[in-house]
C-alpha cells in the first residue's frame, strides 16, 4: 500500500504539472513552430526544414491541420487564447486579416522587407506582396504595413482542353476570345463529342463570386464596381444585370456540366482532367489534380472570354499562400530569418518543383516549367479582393452566390437576382 | 465537522479535481463563453462589441435562419416516421428470431459505424447525374419516369438528404427498440395468448404500452441527432443547391466565420428548442406510463 504522503505528493505533482505546463517559457534552441493547412505540401516543407537545420542548426517544425475550415477554427481559437505559433497563415479576406492585425496577432514586416535597400522586398512578384499589405488610409484603419510573406502565388483563369478542341475541328491555338464565340464553341463541341461544355466547382460559392467580379471589371470597369461596393451604384443597374445574365447564357446554351451547382472544386477538376469537359474555370492549384488524375491531359489557359471592348476583364491572381509572424513569439527574430531563407531563390525553386505551385519570387522564365508557365500568362490583367480599397459585405457576397445558384437551377432570372442582391445590400446599409 | 473529516473530504476532492478541471475547461467554460459571445458582435478575433440582446432580436426576423431550422425539422419528421417505423419493424422481426438476432444486429449496425461523410460521398457518387448510376438503374428496371436530378434539383435535394439520413441512422433506433422488446417478459404474451388475444392485440395491448418509455427515448434521440446533423449534408450537397439543404447547424457554422456572436445566439436558440422538445417528450412519456 502506498502511504498517504506518497499519494498526496503524487496528486500535488500531477495538479501542478496540469496547471503550469502551459505556462512554461520557451527554452533557447526550441523549434520554430509553423501551423499550416497545406497537407499536399507538408513533405516539401519538412524537407526544407531539415535542410535549414543542417545549414543553421535551427529546428523548424511544420504542423499541418486539414481541412482548411478546421485549420481556421484552430487559428481563431489559438488567437483568442493568445497561443498562436511562431508562424502561421490565415485563409480569410482582408477584413479578418485586418481584425487579426488590430488584435495584435500579426507582426508588421515592412521595416524588415525594406531594410538593405529593400533587398527582401525586391525578390517578390509585386502583386504577391501587395495583397498582403495595407496602404496608408485604408478603409479598415489598419496601420500601413506588410503583414505577411508570400510563399507562392496563384492565378485563376479559364482552361480549355486542346485535344477536344482539335477533335472538334477547332484550332487549339485559337481559343475563343469573346463571350459569344465561347458559348457557340462550347455548344458545338458538346454536341459533336458528347462531352460537357463547361465545368466549375460552383458548389463552392467563392468560385461564383470570383467569376462575377472578373466580369464586373469587364462590363462596368473598376471604378463603377468599387462604387457599387461603396453603395453609390445599385446592383439593379443594367451593367450588373448584364453580368448575372452571363450565367443565364450558359444555362440557356445547355453547356454546363450536370450538377454543377453542387460540384466541389475537386470534383470539377476531376471531370476536366478526365477529358469530360472542354472548358473550365479554375486556379493554378488545379495542376496537381490534373497531373495526378491524367498526366496526359492536354490543356492550356486563356482569359475568360471578353464581353465587349470598353473595359478589360481582370482575373484574380497574386494571393497564394502566405505566412504571418506572431509578434509575441519569443523566436520572432529567428522566425523572420527563417522566412528570408525560405523565400530565397533556391528554396522557391525546390518548392515550385515539388509542389507544382507558382513561385512568389521573380524567377527567370526559363526556370519555370511549361505546365506552370501557362498560368503566368495574362498577369498584366490581374486583380484580387485584397487589392481593392474596400470589400463587399459578406451578407451581400452570400446573396450573390446563392442568387447565382438559384439562377442556375432556374429559380431566378438575372433581374430577380439583381433585385435580391440589392435588397441584401440595403439591409446591410440599414443595419450599419 | 472536525479537522479529520475535513482532511478526508479534501483528500477525496483532490482525486476528483483533475477530472473536474478537465470537465470545467472543455465543457463548462465553453458553455458560458457561448452565452457571453451571444451578447456581442464581432468575428471572435477582433474587438467584440457588446450589443445586449440584439443578436436574439435579429434572429426573430431572420427568415433564412428559420428556413434552415424548418429544413432540420423536416428531416426530423422523416426520421421520426420512416426511420423509426423501419427500426421498429426490424426490431420486432429480429426479436422473434432471438437465436439469429445477433447476426442481424451486426448487419444493421454496420451503417452507423461508417462515418456520415463516407456515406454522403458514396451516395453522392451514386446519385450524381453524371455518370448517373442510380438513374441508369431506374431506366434499366423500366422506371424512367422517376429519373431525377436528385441532388441538384431543389425540389428533391432535401428529401434525398432525409432518406439518406434515415437509411444510415435507423440502426440506432433498431438496437434500442430491440433491447426494449427483450425486456418485456414472455409470460405476458403467453397470458394474453391464453386470454385469446391475437397478434395485433398482443402488439397494441402488451408491446406498445411497455415500450413507451423506450419509444420516447428513441424519439428524443432521433430529434437531437437529426437536428444536429452536419456531416452528411456537407458531403452530400454542401448545403446546396442554393441553400436548399442548408440545415440549422450548417447555417450556424457558416455564420461563425464572420459573425461569431450571432452564430452563438443561433446555437443557444436551437439548444433551447431542443431542450424544450426533450422535456415535453419526457412529460408525455411519464403521462402515458401513468395511463
Amino acid at each position: 500500500m502506498f502511504s498517504k504522503r506518497v499519494i498526496s505528493a503524487f496528486l500535488f505533482f500531477f495538479i501542478s504539472l496540469t496547471l503550469f505546463s502551459g505556462c512554461a517559457p520557451k527554452e533557447e534552441g526550441e523549434n520554430i513552430v509553423v501551423w499550416h493547412w497545406m497537407s499536399d505540401r507538408q513533405d516539401a516543407f519538412q524537407g526544407l526544414a531539415e535542410k535549414y537545420e543542417q545549414e543553421t542548426g535551427v529546428k523548424v517544425k511544420f504542423e499541418v491541420f486539414f481541412p482548411p475550415d478546421i485549420y481556421m477554427q484552430k487559428i481563431q481559437a489559438a488567437a483568442a487564447a493568445r497561443d498562436l505559433p511562431d508562424l502561421f497563415g490565415i485563409l480569410e479576406g482582408k477584413k479578418i486579416f485586418s481584425d487579426f492585425i488590430e488584435a495584435g496577432y500579426i507582426a508588421n514586416l515592412k521595416s524588415e522587407m525594406e531594410a538593405d535597400n529593400k533587398a527582401w522586398l525586391k525578390r517578390f512578384i509585386p502583386i504577391t506582396v501587395a495583397v498582403n499589405s495595407f496602404e496608408e488610409g485604408n478603409v479598415y484603419g489598419t496601420p500601413e504595413g506588410i503583414y505577411a510573406v508570400p510563399i507562392d502565388t496563384m492565378s485563376m483563369q479559364f482552361l480549355y482542353n486542346t485535344e477536344l478542341l482539335e477533335k472538334a475541328g477547332f484550332n487549339p491555338g485559337q481559343p475563343p476570345q469573346d463571350w459569344e464565340t465561347f458559348i457557340s464553341m462550347a455548344k458545338e463541341i458538346k454536341e459533336k463529342l458528347k462531352v460537357e461544355g463547361f465545368v466549375c466547382g460552383w458548389g463552392e460559392s467563392w468560385l461564383i463570386y470570383t467569376l462575377v467580379t472578373n466580369y464586373a471589371f469587364n462590363v462596368m470597369g473598376e471604378e463603377k464596381f468599387i462604387d457599387t461596393m461603396a453603395g453609390k451604384v445599385p446592383y439593379t443597374d443594367p451593367d450588373w444585370v448584364k453580368v448575372f445574365s452571363l450565367f443565364q447564357d450558359m444555362v440557356d446554351a445547355g453547356i454546363l456540366a450536370p450538377g454543377i451547382v453542387t460540384l466541389s472544386n475537386k470534383e470539377a477538376e476531376q471531370m476536366f482532367s478526365m477529358n469530360q469537359a472542354v472548358f473550365s474555370f479554375n486556379g493554378s492549384w488545379g495542376m496537381n489534380t490534373y497531373a495526378q488524375m491524367n498526366p496526359d491531359l492536354k490543356y492550356d489557359t486563356m482569359l475568360p472570354p471578353q464581353l465587349g471592348d470598353e473595359h478589360k476583364i481582370k482575373i484574380w491572381a497574386g494571393a497564394g499562400s502566405s505566412f504571418m509572424v506572431n509578434p509575441d513569439s519569443e523566436l520572432k527574430s529567428g522566425t523572420i530569418d527563417f522566412l528570408k531563407w525560405f523565400t530565397a531563390k533556391d528554396q522557391q525553386l525546390t518548392l515550385m518543383q515539388e509542389t507544382k505551385n507558382l513561385p512568389s519570387v521573380v524567377l527567370n522564365r526559363k526556370e519555370i516549367p511549361d505546365f506552370l508557365g501557362k498560368f503566368l500568362k495574362h498577369m498584366d490583367q490581374t486583380t484580387h479582393q485584397n487589392l481593392w480599397p474596400l470589400n463587399e459585405h459578406p451578407r451581400v457576397v452570400e446573396a450573390i452566390n446563392v442568387g447565382v445558384q438559384k439562377l442556375l437551377v432556374g429559380q431566378k432570372t438575372p433581374e430577380q437576382l439583381a433585385a435580391d442582391v440589392e435588397k441584401a445590400k440595403q439591409n446591410v446599409s440599414k443595419n450599419k | 465537522m472536525n479537522a479529520r473529516s475535513l482532511t478526508e473530504d479534501l483528500k477525496s476532492f483532490s482525486f476528483v479535481l483533475p477530472a473536474l478541471a478537465i470537465f470545467a475547461f472543455f465543457y463548462i467554460v465553453p458553455f458560458f463563453y457561448t452565452f457571453w459571445l451571444a451578447l456581442h458582435q464581432g468575428t471572435g478575433v477582433s474587438q467584440l462589441t457588446f450589443v445586449g440582446l440584439d443578436n436574439f432580436k435579429n434572429i426573430i426576423g431572420d427568415g433564412a435562419w428559420w428556413s434552415s431550422v424548418g429544413r432540420s425539422f423536416y428531416i426530423s419528421l422523416w426520421a421520426l416516421t420512416f426511420q423509426n417505423l423501419l427500426a421498429l419493424f426490424l426490431a420486432l422481426a429480429v426479436d422473434r428470431a432471438v437465436r439469429t438476432g445477433n447476426i442481424y444486429r451486426v448487419i444493421f449496425f454496420l451503417l452507423p459505424i461508417l462515418s456520415e461523410v463516407i456515406i454522403g460521398l458514396l451516395i453522392r457518387r451514386i446519385l450524381l447525374p453524371s455518370p448517373g448510376v442510380f438513374n441508369h438503374f431506374l431506366e434499366q428496371i423500366g422506371l424512367s419516369a422517376f429519373v431525377r436530378d436528385w441532388l441538384n434539383d431543389s425540389r428533391y435535394a432535401l428529401t434525398t438528404l432525409a432518406v439518406t439520413h434515415c437509411w444510415r441512422g435507423f440502426a440506432w433506433g433498431f438496437i434500442i427498440l430491440l433491447a426494449g422488446l427483450q425486456t418485456i417478459p414472455q409470460q405476458l404474451y403467453e397470458a394474453a395468448r391464453i386470454d385469446g388475444a391475437n397478434a395485433w392485440q398482443r402488439f397494441t395491448k402488451v408491446t406498445v404500452p411497455l415500450l413507451i418509455p423506450v419509444i420516447c427515448m428513441v424519439i428524443i434521440l432521433t430529434i437531437l441527432g437529426t437536428v444536429q446533423l452536419i456531416g452528411l449534408p456537407m458531403a452530400l450537397t454542401r448545403g446546396g443547391p442554393a441553400n436548399a439543404t442548408t440545415l440549422a447547424v450548417m447555417k450556424i457554422l457558416n455564420e461563425l466565420r464572420n459573425y461569431a456572436g450571432y452564430a452563438s445566439a443561433q446555437g443557444i436558440v436551437l439548444g433551447l428548442i431542443l431542450v424544450a422538445i426533450s422535456f415535453s417528450m419526457m412529460k408525455i412519456s411519464k403521462r402515458l406510463n401513468k395511463v
